[in-house]
């Protein structure tokens, strides 16, 4: 009896059971990946490039920071981020309103609001 | 017998299935255990009066960190000689002494003012390093714009040809008393570019540098993939809101649009980018876009196409060997032949009632 053969012979229903189990754990492993990948639930909350706050986008609260300018409210609800109030003149960073990824910046008050690991979704930098 | 054997089988069968699992469950987590791989490492600070982020691609931490911490210095640095508003500037030292003296100035200084005015020049001034004089009249803060009678007053003070560079003495002299040079339409694409020198240099085999909009990036991401920048929908309702992208290997890309600092009145949008032989808000165009080898034009260029509209806008981008996408007033797309193909237009944000 040759090699190939007598191995041929010793498939089991283990290793059926085996084959089926590795593909469905390759197949998950990547739907999982990919869900860990977009769905950034954090929200990072830096001062002048210090991270302040590390918060969980699916807990609702509201923070404050301290930037040059005065304070910055930043307030976490329903699974969005949005700037509440700040001190800044022109309130870009309040009129933007509630986000769910991407990033909110206050330049005056040096106050960077980003969620997920990916401040811009999918792109490395944004032109504009 | 027979039913013996089978019973063997099996167990053979079962062991075999136990060893594999192990073996299979092992190799697993020795990959993803292995730190030998290239991985991406983002910081951003703030400098030059916005925010600088540096992305870089390196097997450490550390390898990262300390080639990034070089290239914040830099960039620092070059703040430090080229900001408009410090009077401890190079830029304000050449301002104060418009109409009296030459000023020495160095190297980076001169280097910059040289490319400032080549683009000068290239796009008849369109771009024009000395616009400052007029610029400075307007507030977009507190919503001031100056009378045209003030405009016309200001408007003989812009001319980049009475600024004097001289390259082998190392100075730089505005030749009538009230000019001024801004270097805000250059410096930060021009940082952009030192940046990533640095970069190279501390051994970095890619990264991008993006200097609020003006990017530029080296070399791929790790698995070979090229950078990808996402281009502003000029009128989304932020930063992540975007129109298009376009993979970069080894290019720079900066946007000029009439929604960075502007304001409006009786209807009308008074805006950053202002025609240097006008004085006003130049007209026609949202957007431009301008895609080449090195920021310091792409940035520099934006703002030349962005004022020169549609049609001339495309012949001078093409006339430096850059591309340009421009968003024309009614939203209309304008691009050079080149990009056609490289850059994938996006549905607008329409669809997530976000306009």
């Amino acid at each position: 009896m040759s090699l190939a053969r007598e191995t041929f012979k010793e498939i089991t229903i283990y290793d059926w059971v085996l084959l089926v189990v590795l593909v469905l754990v390759s197949i998950s492993g990547s739907f999982l990946v990919r869900g860990i990948a977009s769905t950034g639930d954090t929200v990072r909350i830096e001062v002048g490039g210090k991270l302040i706050y590390r918060l969980s986008l699916s807990e609702e609260r509201t923070v404050e920071v301290r930037g040059p300018a005065g304070i910055t409210r930043v307030e976490v609800k329903g699974g969005r981020v949005r700037v509440a109030d700040s001190p800044c003149p022109n309130k870009l960073c309040v009129r933007q309103g509630w986000t769910e990824r991407g990033a909110i910046i206050c330049l005056p008050n040096r106050v960077v609001v980003t969620v997920g690991g990916d401040a811009e979704g999918g792109v490395d930098a944004v032109s504009g | 017998m027979p039913e013996q054997q089978g019973e063997g089988m099996k167990e053979r069968g079962l062991k075999r299935l136990l060893i594999v699992l192990l073996a299979v469950t092992l190799t697993l987590s020795s990959l993803s255990c292995s730190s030998k791989k290239e991985r991406m490492f983002k910081r951003s600070e703030f400098l030059l009066d916005t925010i600088v982020s540096i992305t870089v691609v390196a097997g450490s931490e550390k390898e990262a960190g300390d080639a990034m911490d070089k290239a914040f210095e830099e960039i620092r640095r070059l703040g430090g000689l080229l900001d408009f508003f410090s009077p401890e500037s190079e830029i304000s030292a050449i301002n104060r002494n418009a109409g009296i003296t030459p000023v020495a100035v160095s190297p980076d200084t001169l280097d910059l003012l040289e490319r400032a005015s080549e683009v000068s020049a290239g796009s008849n001034g369109a771009f024009d390093i000395t616009v400052g004089a007029v610029v400075s009249l307007y507030d977009f803060h507190r919503k001031v714009r100056p009378p045209d009678s003030l405009i016309r007053e200001r408007l003989p003070l812009v001319n980049f040809r009475d600024l004097i560079l001289d390259r082998s003495r190392g100075t730089a002299f505005l030749r009538r008393k009230g000019m001024t040079v801004d270097a805000g339409g250059i410096a930060k694409g021009y940082a952009a570019d030192r940046a990533v020198e640095v970069l190279k240099s501390a051994g970095i085999s890619a990264a991008l540098v993006a200097v609020a909009g003006d990017i530029r990036a080296y070399g791929s991401k790790p698995g070979g993939k090229p950078w990808l920048v996402g281009i502003r929908d000029p009128r989304g309702s932020g930063l992540d809101d975007i129109i298009a992208t376009i993979p970069l290997r080894d290019m720079a890309v900066s946007t000029s649009g009439d929604y960075e600092r502007f304001f409006i009145e009786d209807g009308k949008r008074i805006h950053h980018l202002i025609d240097p032989k006008t004085g006003h808000p130049a007209g026609g165009v949202m957007s431009v876009t301008v895609v080449g080898p090195l920021a310091v034009y792409t940035d520099s260029l934006a703002t030349a196409v962005f004022i020169s509209g549609i049609e001339k806008g495309l012949k001078t981008a093409e006339a430096f060997g850059y591309d340009a996408l421009m968003i024309d007033a009614s939203g209309g797309i304008h691009m050079t032949d080149a990009l056609k193909g490289r850059i994938a237009m996006l549905p607008r944000a329409k669809e997530n009632g976000r306009r």
